[in-house]
């Protein structure tokens, strides 16, 4: 019973592992091996029982690996990814902070966080595992003082050199000379060469570089020190002048806190430069070595979850270090806060682990980091380049102020060419727009009159004449046949409500022309008065005929328009203020359906209210289904400008957020593309490919491209918050399992679970302000509920198996009206469905000691009742055998009554049963209809109380059911015995527990109550908060999942099938 | 969310400021006190890790000004009022309302406080700036107790012992647990090197703890030189942190111990283990409680497939859980409450501003660039 089946946890080591092309990772108490390009999990061992990973070294040969983890160290022997086998454990006396092999034997020096050396031979240790723990002796005792980093490297077979960091800001630099002594053990001679205050804060990071690398710096340089802090600060140090030696830190009889003055013993490496960067602390610093070319250049990894690159430059300002740093470029690869971990490979590239579980490898930077200035040489003196649109790949038809028409070529490398289409238009000199798409593009001017250009022909040829200035131009088209392409174009005047619509046909196999049809074969576009286009898109459906024009407005509203010119042209539906009262600024159609005959797919809309909606439109027995089905904001906006479906099936949008240009994948949930063009309020085009896309901008009258042909970062296992997860809650329906987590960084994650695959983000919710408390499914899984502080409060429509947007679509349904009004916190809640769709009853539990009770109808919200409870802060409220019941701060559970009238809830009695709060819960309903509620305290303790029909209440206490509080607990059925129960229990101890609790209802009270320890496993999960039980493939298939500083799912096993999960859903009234 | 927000957020940081405590932490220490009555008989106290001040505060009003602070200081009023209207049957002891009753400053009082941050001066207090993990502080410390104390003997315990050692350390955590975990504890251990150094027998040991994995060891430890050890969370420490403080009673120095500098307990050294550490569980399981409340005393370690999955020399008889108290009446504040404030609140300021991060630098420099410095959506 409780079988270990997957876990997501931070990633605190990593390694590359050349020949078999794999990225080697510490995840909790397991090591895995990814494939660099796929993703795929090749191996997963387990390296130790409870202690997590911290560093790897693979061996030149790569037939041994060396993983440690806190104080422990592990050999893995093998010939391949998946053949490595792990030796005995070997324990050293104190916390390892760093390990390196001897370029020459097999030795390996390990520094630990009171600044001893440890040395031994790989090969001296065993190769087999007899399941003891051998000791690890040390070299170098301990300098008795706390390190929060060091960095050990060879200079000899025979000699380390060692830099160490201190908690209050100093640093040491020291060698040791090693001999191998007669019983083979290692002796060492140690040398300080500086003891020196470095940083004001902790030095989290320190770095030596090899000489190579010094060298680019000028020929006396030997070797470079690089460091970061808790200041925010990296600076770097000239460490080649190592004659001189220093007191060790423990000789100086200084004052040893904050702000002490340096004193004349200390002895202190030139600083050769130094800056800030970081929003937070700053854990990582390392030295690039691929590219001699570019000098030094350093890469520091923050708390923040960035990486920035650093270039050491010289500097002439006088009084200034001699050098200066200058910050190259930032990535955000990582979802909420915090980089623990950084392996390089020789070229270049290099892989980060965050706390979100993810591990970025980031590719070698080979593009230019400037933007390049398109060139304007071509153009008459004064004239500018002004409006422009690709019709193609890397393709851009332009204008110019004096009206002049101009073809653009972008080369990859920053290059491009220009060829003049037609010298200048009068009708379009001094204001033009342009639209485009494919192998098309459409001008017009203050004049009126619009013109076509046709890059099969290079032609540009005027198609209408509107006699008015032309404000805006919209343009759709798609393959009626193979050869057959229509094409419709809107065209919108100034005070002008009615657009003009036109439609263009070219049949490819006869000609090279689009022709229009006649005047009254030209559709017109029923819409609303007053309706302001904003964005466009059609859609066309052969069987039965018909062509939709979708627009969008100015004002958020989209309509949706019949066109098909059988007789049936009419505006369908007006969506009013889809995306509030901000401009709609793009549409696509998605078609769908498996049957020809019906008419169903999905409209995807931008807005600038930041969000992204998607409707599901059908046509049903002549009559029209719509339905809005998602609407989330995006993380980044408002300005979210375009959209596209990539050959690979991503949905790709773009948009602005700050100073910068995203383009970001909604499936990955990745930015792949960054760049950096002043903020939005400018003519930009974009034109999308799946590693990046072109992006050409305008910024103080000069225009700009940027081409990205590669992602600079690509994802292995991404979709976790990166945040302390606070809630969890796991959907009960037979289609798709849902695991909604929400966390500290306000967001909630809606994912799926396989155990090949792991865990995979499907959707984010982004719009609590405040961490999130608690979550809840309802029982058919239609809504979710979440709270958090400032009593926020939302309701979520989530609807399942749909075909795009990863198969989860959600809505926001409801946002409680008192949401933000007041810095309470809701910890907890309950919903109980009634008869009706829709309408809950809600009870929300609140930091005040109040509990109030609310009725929810499809977004309207009614009080029912509010009571205090005492002083104490309310940490959950559910319902069973006819009770209300709330736990609290206090360490009590208190009884409500609710049947007396629903107009007034009063709490009855309250029942004392931890000393300190209540954490989690979990209850039971036996067959005798009274109720088993078990409960987790801060106290160490388990509480079982059993609550009968008539209100009695008994007590049964497990006292020290762990090491530390008890967080949650979990209840399942067992499926062989109906009056056994099996309980599971998680504490900040980092251990879960499975308990057997048999209950004989006949006695009174809790005396038939009997509770049995099965199992104490240890978790990878830190600081666990939350525990809820899911369903898993396979007979055994009912397990559970462990969350806070990550995620992990265990098999409950036993006998349970889960029959006990479906159940759930029977309770509920068919929706 | 104007000033009072923290107010309403946190009850005992609006009491501190109008008590006039340096920072909330000093209703964990009278917490403290009120269950476990650590000041009787005290004279002499070491307060380790003690910026800005609170605790020591607490020792001066106690100690040297000899005023009581009681309950009524972190009282809620609202709590028994609301019983009653309840009609909740009998109520708890309502009757204890203090009078004051008369200072009673001590004789000999001596109060050493030790801490990285300078910390303000406090009246009769010997403030000393120094890092307690550091070696070079114990000779620092003895020289502080005992001003004929000899620096350059080698000797390392104090002639004139204290009665009381308090430690309320805490690391600047990083999030990466085991880590904090690990740091924290090494403090625990410097502090109790520093206790075993300084502390009579009989003398009384309280510090700071963070209840993680793996805290049963330090028990143990704990337990081998203290008679009683008892881990105690005072109702002003909020629910949902990991801290908790360990209040050991009756130093019993093991025969002979003797502390060293070279060779402190922490890394590496560990105290021999007697067997007096394990609890009787020969006993009845079940007791039921006067509250009727049926106790049941289990074996909460080993499994039914007891496979042991715990690498590592320290093996299982090296665990121990120390009892667990709650302290303060449940009328105390309630530490993770939303409280109303009381009408025609006034926000008063800190009485202490906080200590300056060590990036106060990094903050200063973006203020000057006008960028909101470190404010990461839901940071905190
Ligand atoms: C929670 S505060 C103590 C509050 C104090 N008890 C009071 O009531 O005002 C923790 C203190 O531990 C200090 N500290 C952390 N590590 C230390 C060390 N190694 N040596 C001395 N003090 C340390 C910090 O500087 C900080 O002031």
């Amino acid at each position: 019973m409780l079988e270990h089946v997957h876990h997501r946890v931070p990633v605190t080591a990593l390694s590359f592992h050349r020949r078999d092309h794999v990225i080697l990772a510490g995840h909790g108490n397991l090591l895995r091996g990814y494939d660099i390009d796929t993703g795929q999990i090749l191996t997963n061992l387990k390296v130790f029982d409870d202690q997590a990973v911290h560093g790897i070294l693979v061996t030149p040969d790569e037939d041994v690996l060396l993983v440690w983890g806190g104080r422990l160290v592990r050999k893995l022997n093998g010939h391949s990814i998946s053949t490595y086998r792990p030796s005995n454990v070997y324990e050293a006396r104190d916390w390892i902070l760093d390990a390196a092999l001897s370029p020459e034997d097999d030795c390996i020096a390990f520094v630990d966080a009171h600044n001893a050396l440890t040395i031994c031979n790989i090969r001296d240790l065993s190769a087999e595992d007899d399941g003891s723990t051998k000791p690890l002796a040390t070299a170098v005792p301990s300098s008795n003082c706390i390190l929060y980093s060091a960095h050990v490297t060879w200079l000899s077979g025979s000699q380390c050199l060692i830099a160490s960091g201190t908690a209050f800001g100093d640093v040491m630099l020291w060698s040791a000379s090693i001999s191998r002594i007669a019983d083979g053990s290692f002796t060492a001679v140690a040398q300080t060469h500086y003891t020196f205050s470095a940083h004001e804060g902790s030095v989290f990071g320190v770095q030596l570089s090899s000489k190579q690398q010094a060298r680019r710096l000028g020929d006396g340089c030997d070797c470079l020190l690089a460091s970061c802090s808790d200041d925010r600060q990296v600076k770097v140090w000239d460490v080649s002048d190592r004659f001189t030696n220093s007191h060790s830190l423990p000789q100086i009889q200084r004052d040893t806190g904050f702000g002490s003055k340096p004193e004349a013993e200390e002895h202190a490496p030139p600083c050769l430069a130094a800056a800030m960067g970081h929003v937070s602390r700053i854990w990582k610093i390392r030295f690039c070595d691929h590219d001699a070319q570019k000098g030094v250049e350093i890469m520091s990894f923050g708390e923040d979850a960035s990486n920035i690159l650093w270039s050491v430059k010289p500097d002439s300002e006088p009084g200034n270090q001699p050098f200066a740093l200058k910050q190259v470029g930032v990535q955000n690869a990582h979802a909420g806060k915090q980089i623990w971990s950084v392996a390089a490979a020789e070229d270049g590239c290099f892989a980060t682990g965050g706390a979100d579980g993810a591990i970025a490898i980031h590719h070698a930077p080979n593009l230019p980091a400037e933007p390049s200035e398109i060139d304007r040489k071509m153009l008459e003196p004064g004239d500018n380049i002004r409006y422009y649109a690709f019709f193609n790949q890397g393709a851009m038809l332009a204008t110019t102020d004096s009206g002049s028409v101009w073809t653009l070529q972008l080369g990859a490398a920053g290059t491009s060419s220009a060829r003049e289409v037609l010298p200048a238009l009068p009708a379009l000199r001094g204001y033009s727009v342009v639209a485009s798409i494919s192998r098309l593009a459409f001008l017009a001017g203050s004049a009126g009159i619009v013109y076509m250009y046709n890059a099969n022909t290079n032609k540009l040829t005027s198609v209408a004449d509107c006699g008015k200035k032309v404000t805006g131009l919209f343009v759709s088209s798609h393959e009626k046949s193979h050869s057959v392409r229509l094409v419709d174009l809107l065209i919108t005047t100034v005070g002008q409500s009615d657009p003009c619509y036109m439609r263009f046909v070219r049949d490819a196999i006869s000609t090279a022309e689009y022709v229009s049809p006649r005047e009254d074969h030209q559709p017109s576009l029923p819409i609303p008065e007053g309706f302001s286009i904003t964005s466009f898109t059609t859609m066309e459906h052969a069987q039965p005929c018909i062509h939709l024009t979708l627009v969008g407005a100015r004002n958020g509203s989209i309509a949706i328009c019949n066109t098909s010119s059988d007789g049936h042209d009419g505006l369908i539906k007006l969506l009013p203020n889809v995306h509030g009262k901000e401009a709609v600024t793009a549409l696509l159609w998605r078609s769908h359906g498996n049957k020809p005959t019906t008419l169903s797919g999905y409209l995807h809309s931008l807005g600038k209210d930041g969000t992204h909606a998607v409707h599901n439109i059908r046509r049903h027995d002549q009559k029209w289904e719509i339905e809005l089905i998602h609407q989330l904001g995006l993380p980044f906006g408002p300005n979210i400008e375009g959209l596209t479906i990539l050959p690979n099936d991503h949905l790709l949008i773009w948009g602005f957020r700050g100073k910068a240009f995203i383009v970001y994948d909604a499936d990955a949930e990745q930015e792949t593309m960054t760049v950096a063009c002043g903020g939005a309020h400018r003519n930009f085009a974009f034109q999308p490919s799946v590693e990046g896309g072109t992006f050409v901008w305008t910024k103080a009258s000069k225009i700009y491209q940027h081409m990205q042909t590669r992602r600079p970062y690509t994802l292995i296992t991404p979709g976790d918050h990166g945040r302390e997860i606070k809630a969890v809650s796991v959907s009960s329906t037979e289609d798709m399992q849902i695991f909604a987590t929400g966390a500290e960084d306000t967001n909630i994650k809606l994912s799926t679970f396989d155990e090949k695959d792991g865990f995979r983000c499907v959707q984010t919710l982004r719009r609590h302000n405040t961490g999130i408390q608690h979550l809840c499914w309802s029982s058919a899984c239609r809504y979710l509920f979440s709270s958090g502080g400032f009593e926020e409060f939302y309701v979520w429509r989530v609807t399942t198996g749909v075909p795009v947007l990863g198969g989860v679509g959600v809505v926001c349904e409801s946002v409680h009206p008192n949401s933000g009004k007041s810095d309470l916190r809701i910890l907890g809640f309950d919903i109980s469905e009634t008869r009706q769709k829709g309408v809950f009853d809600i009870v929300l539990a609140y930091s005040d000691s109040t509990l109030k009770q609310w009725s929810y109808d499809i977004g309207t919200w009614s009080l029912v009742s509010t009571i205090d409870y005492l002083t104490a802060c309310l940490t959950e409220v559910f319902h069973t055998s006819g009770h209300v019941i709330t736990t609290a701060t206090d360490g009590h559970l208190a009884l409500w009554d609710t049947e007396a009238s629903a107009s007034s809830l009063t709490w009855r009695t309250r029942h004392r049963t931890h000393q300190n709060a209540i954490l989690g819960v979990a209850f039971r309903e036996l067959h005798d209809r009274s109720s088993l509620v078990f409960t987790a305290g801060d106290d160490n303790a388990i509480g079982i109380t059993r609550i009968e029909q008539c209100g009695a209440v008994r007590a049964l206490l497990i006292p020290r059911a762990h090491t530390a509080a008890v967080t949650a607990v979990a209840v399942v059925p067992s499926d062989t015995d109906r009056n056994t129960l099996l309980l599971l229990s998680a504490s900040i101890d980092q251990r879960v527990k499975l308990w057997t609790v048999s209950i004989d209802v006949t006695e009174p009270g809790v005396d038939g109550v009997h509770v049995k320890l099965q199992r104490n496993v240890a978790t990878s999960v830190a600081d666990v908060s939350s525990l809820a039980l899911c369903r898993l493939a396979g007979d055994e298939g009912v397990g559970c999942v462990v969350c806070r500083v990550g995620m992990e799912i265990w098999r409950i096993g036993g006998g349970i099938r889960d029959t006990y999960l479906s159940r759930v859903s029977d309770e509920v009234i068919r929706e | 969310m104007g000033k009072s927000s923290k107010d309403k957020r946190d009850a005992y940081y609006r009491l501190a400021k109008e008590q006039g405590w340096r920072a909330r932490s000093a209703f964990k220490l009278l917490q403290l006190d009120e269950e476990f009555d650590l000041f009787n008989g005290v004279t002499r106290v070491v307060d380790l890790c003690a910026a800005p001040g609170s605790w020591s505060q607490v020792l001066s009003r106690v100690l040297i000004q000899g005023q009581q602070v009681g309950r009524a200081a972190w009282e809620d009023k609202r709590y028994k009022e609301l019983l009653r209207l309840r009609q909740q049957g009998s109520i708890v002891d309502d009757s204890e309302e203090e009078a004051p009753t008369e200072a009673k400053p001590r004789k000999d009082v001596k109060i050493v406080a030790i801490d990285l941050q300078p910390m303000s001066p406090l009246e009769g207090i010997t403030c000393l700036k120094a890092d307690i993990t550091h070696s070079s502080t114990i000779p620092l410390l003895l020289q502080a107790l005992d001003p004929d104390y000899d620096p350059t003997s080698s000797s390392i315990e104090a002639s004139s012992p204290v009665d009381l050692v308090l430690s309320d350390g805490a690391p600047d955590v990083t999030g990466l647990h085991d880590l904090d975990i690990y740091v924290q504890s090494q403090l625990l251990w410097a502090a109790l090197n520093l206790a075993l150094c300084v502390l009579r027998p009989g003398g009384k040991f309280v510090a700071k703890i963070f209840r993680g994995k793996d805290v049963d060891l330090l028990y143990a430890q704990l337990k081998v030189v203290f008679q009683s050890v008892t881990v105690a969370k005072p109702r002003s420490s909020r629910a949902s942190s990991v801290e908790a403080f360990i209040v050991c009673t009756n130093f019993q120095p093991p025969k002979g111990f003797k502390a060293s500098l070279d060779n402190p307990l922490g890394a590496g050294r560990r105290l021999e283990q007697s067997s007096s550490t394990h609890d009787n569980l020969n006993g009845s399981p079940r007791t039921v409680r006067d509250d009727g409340i049926v106790e049941l005393d289990m074996d909460t370690q080993s499994a039914e497939d007891a496979a042991s999955d715990r690498q590592g020399l320290a093996d299982r008889s090296t665990r121990w859980i120390a009892p667990f108290l709650a302290c303060g009446d449940l009328s105390a504040f309630d530490a993770d409450a939303s409280h109303k404030l009381p009408e025609g609140h006034v926000s008063l300021d800190p009485i202490q501003p906080p200590t300056a991060p060590p990036y106060k630098r990094a903050l200063e420099e973006r203020k000057k660039m006008g960028g909101a410095y470190g404010k990461v959506k839901g940071a905190g």
